[in-house]
């Protein structure tokens, strides 16, 4: 095409950037979100270096220091330290880090899996159908509680293993999401079109529906992503996930129950840092939702 | 003249879902349809909605396979073309083009789409080949960039137009292609489709419901009623003399411009059966104004009738009440 048109499409296409911007900043919930999101997004990337301890590092002299806003504190470690001694501030930097890479990782492992299940459900129909909703099914019916103890009985807790349980455990909102909407879609006349122009299935599924699907799978993508760092939390704080001395959130909330009656802020800082990102990505997702449109074009 | 397509004896039935363990009830959309087809003209299709005109639609596109029966473009049967082959043969435009057009794609990614599927041309030929489209359905070609939703309904139509042309196919199947728009845009699409079918030399089965769209576009008339053609005939001689009491009642039911006329009356009466059961013998006798004790009994059998076809006890021998002949009736 003429350099002329390519300029046009280009023009075009930062307009329609710059429209999705100015809405997005008209949307309170998206902005809020995304920006607390992107800067916990950016601690943890930059843990090392923002972090004033090694977050491993023992020092039983200065065991249980209170957090800056407690009389007593002692202005080396701002949130004070834990049982062992170590720099509760570091900790919860680290921490951030196995949130998010528990949540993202969870995300893609589950959004991969429920996308691909719910698009072959949607499209095919009949008997595929059947047997995919029979998985669905399946998978609701085990508690994921019990199933994340019993791989950590078979295979030993760890990081990667919490990963993996619930990767493989929490698709089921997006394959349920995902048929639906493809079932919607694939009775469009376009997607008829594609098949009488003698598009391939493959060629449909990730041409001509997936695009469309793609608003939902991202919505859907940021509830299972705050619920992953939720469960995180809880299966830590059960023994079931992240092992000592891995700094985790849920971890942290597990080791300071000893000392909830005189030393409340061990549990509450970490606490307030869980609330903090679940509530920033799910404020994210509504707005991602409103802004996205679910119908509305950009 | 020759054949373009042909249907030979069409059926296909649908199995009715009860979920996973229940046994359905078959609907039978089309029974027993055949046509043809000649190269160059227009085949005009109508009947009332559920008669299973947009199912005869599919298994000539070999979107779906009949239970029995064979189409044949050229001579050859679909079944045995592929995809891409068949493709090029038979291309359809829709009724609705807000929901026949991809709303995430460019009107250029929508017309080179096929292009690319087919493997036909670089970069650049497909995209020139796109705005030599863009011309020849009468469009602008800086459009190539907009999305659908940019357009009015009138040029989503000619885009839709367009992507079916673009592979350069020999029939067009156009469904309700007027039906969505506007009504000032409605002649505009109607001339545009004749002006194509003279350039390009392309054969057209128009499915429609509005008979004055049949009448403007089409050389030949089928007339579907519950999954089977009650009369086909040439346009002009359908239009002047129906033969089948269906086609009469679909005639008389043209609302008249002027209001004082009222509501027309069709004698019709009740509602269109129940397709899970259809009526024993002629399908149409519960409702025709002229049905005799033959018809709730035996399904009659198609009759040559003139030029045309028609499938009513009344222009046949075989027991009915009123004994004429064929030829009487061929004007």
């Amino acid at each position: 095409m003429s350099a002329g048109n390519e300029s046009n499409a280009a023009i075009d296409e930062a307009r329609a950037f710059r429209r999705f911007l100015r809405r997005a900043a008209r949307n309170g919930s998206a902005l809020t979100g995304g920006l607390v999101l992107l800067l916990v997004l950016l601690v943890a990337l930059a843990a090392p270096l923002l972090a004033p301890y090694d977050p491993y590092a023992h020092d039983l002299s200065r065991r249980l220091l209170p957090p800056l806003f407690y009389p007593g504190h002692d202005p080396a470690h701002l949130l004070g330290t834990d049982g062992f001694g170590r720099d509760y501030l570091s900790r919860l930097i680290y921490g951030a880090r196995v949130s998010l890479l528990i949540g993202i990782s969870v995300m893609l492992i589950s959004g991969l899996i429920g996308t691909v299940l719910g698009l072959l459900a949607g499209y095919f129909g009949g008997r595929i159908d059947q047997v995919i909703m029979f998985v669905i099914n399946t998978r609701l019916a085990l508690p994921v509680f019990l199933v994340a103890m019993a791989v950590v009985v078979v295979l030993g807790a760890s990081l990667w293993g919490t990963i993996i349980t619930l990767g493989l455990f929490l698709w089921d909102r997006f394959a349920v999401v995902v048929r639906s909407a493809t079932q919607q879609i694939a009775s469009q006349d376009y997607v008829t079109a594609a098949r009488s122009i003698g598009c391939s299935h493959r060629q449909i599924l990730l041409g001509e529906i997936l695009p469309n699907l793609m608003n939902a799978v991202v919505v859907v993508g940021t509830i299972e992503m705050a619920y992953a760092i939720l469960l995180e939390a809880a299966l830590s704080f059960l023994g079931f996930g992240v092992q000592e001395p891995t700094p985790s959130w849920g971890l942290m909330l597990a080791q300071a129950r000893q000392y909830l009656f005189f030393d409340a802020w061990l549990l509450y800082i970490p606490g307030a840092a869980l609330f903090l990102v679940v509530l920033c990505i799910n404020l994210f997702g509504d707005g991602l939702r409103d802004l996205l449109g679910m119908g509305e074009d950009t | 003249m020759t054949v373009a397509i042909e249907a030979r004896d069409l059926h296909r039935s649908y199995r009715l879902s009860r979920g996973a363990w229940g046994a359905g009830a078959r609907v039978q959309a089309v029974s027993g349809v055949s046509f043809q087809v000649e190269r160059g003209s227009v085949l005009g299709l109508v009947g009332e909605s559920g008669c299973g005109k947009s199912t005869l639609a599919r298994l000539l596109l070999g979107l779906e396979q009949p239970n029995a029966g064979q189409v044949l473009i050229d001579g050859r049967p679909v079944a045995e073309m592929g995809r891409l082959e068949r493709a090029r043969k038979i291309q359809i435009v829709f009724q609705d083009p807000n929901s026949s057009l991809n709303p995430r794609k460019s009107v250029l990614s929508i017309l080179t789409m096929p292009l690319r599927v087919h493997g036909l041309g670089s970069r650049q030929e497909r995209e020139r080949r796109a705005a030599e489209v863009m011309d020849q359905v009468g469009l602008p070609r800086r459009l190539l960039q907009s999305r659908p939703s940019g357009l009015s309904g009138g040029q989503r139509q000619r885009v839709a137009i367009a992507r079916a042309l673009i592979v350069r196919p020999e029939i067009l199947i156009c469904d309700e292609p007027t039906s969505a728009l506007d009504v000032s845009v409605q002649a505009q699409i109607l001339n545009l489709l004749q002006d194509l079918r003279a350039e390009l030399g392309l054969t057209y089965i128009v499915i429609s419901h509005n008979l004055a769209v049949i009448e403007h576009m089409a050389t030949r008339v089928a007339v579907m009623y519950l999954g089977r053609l009650v009369e086909e005939n040439a346009t002009a001689a359908l239009f002047s003399s129906p033969r089948h009491p269906y086609t009469a009642a679909l005639l008389a039911s043209v609302l008249t411009p002027d209001p004082a006329l009222g509501l027309p009356e069709t004698d019709l009466g009740g509602d269109f059966p129940n397709p899970l059961a259809p009526p024993e013998g002629c399908r149409f006798h519960p409702r025709c104004p002229q049905a005799m004790a033959a018809c709730s009994r035996q399904a009659p059998a198609p009759l040559r009738c003139g030029e045309g076809l028609v499938e009513c006890h009344l222009y046949g021998g075989s027991g009915a009440g009123k004994q004429e002949s064929v030829g009487s009736h061929a004007r």
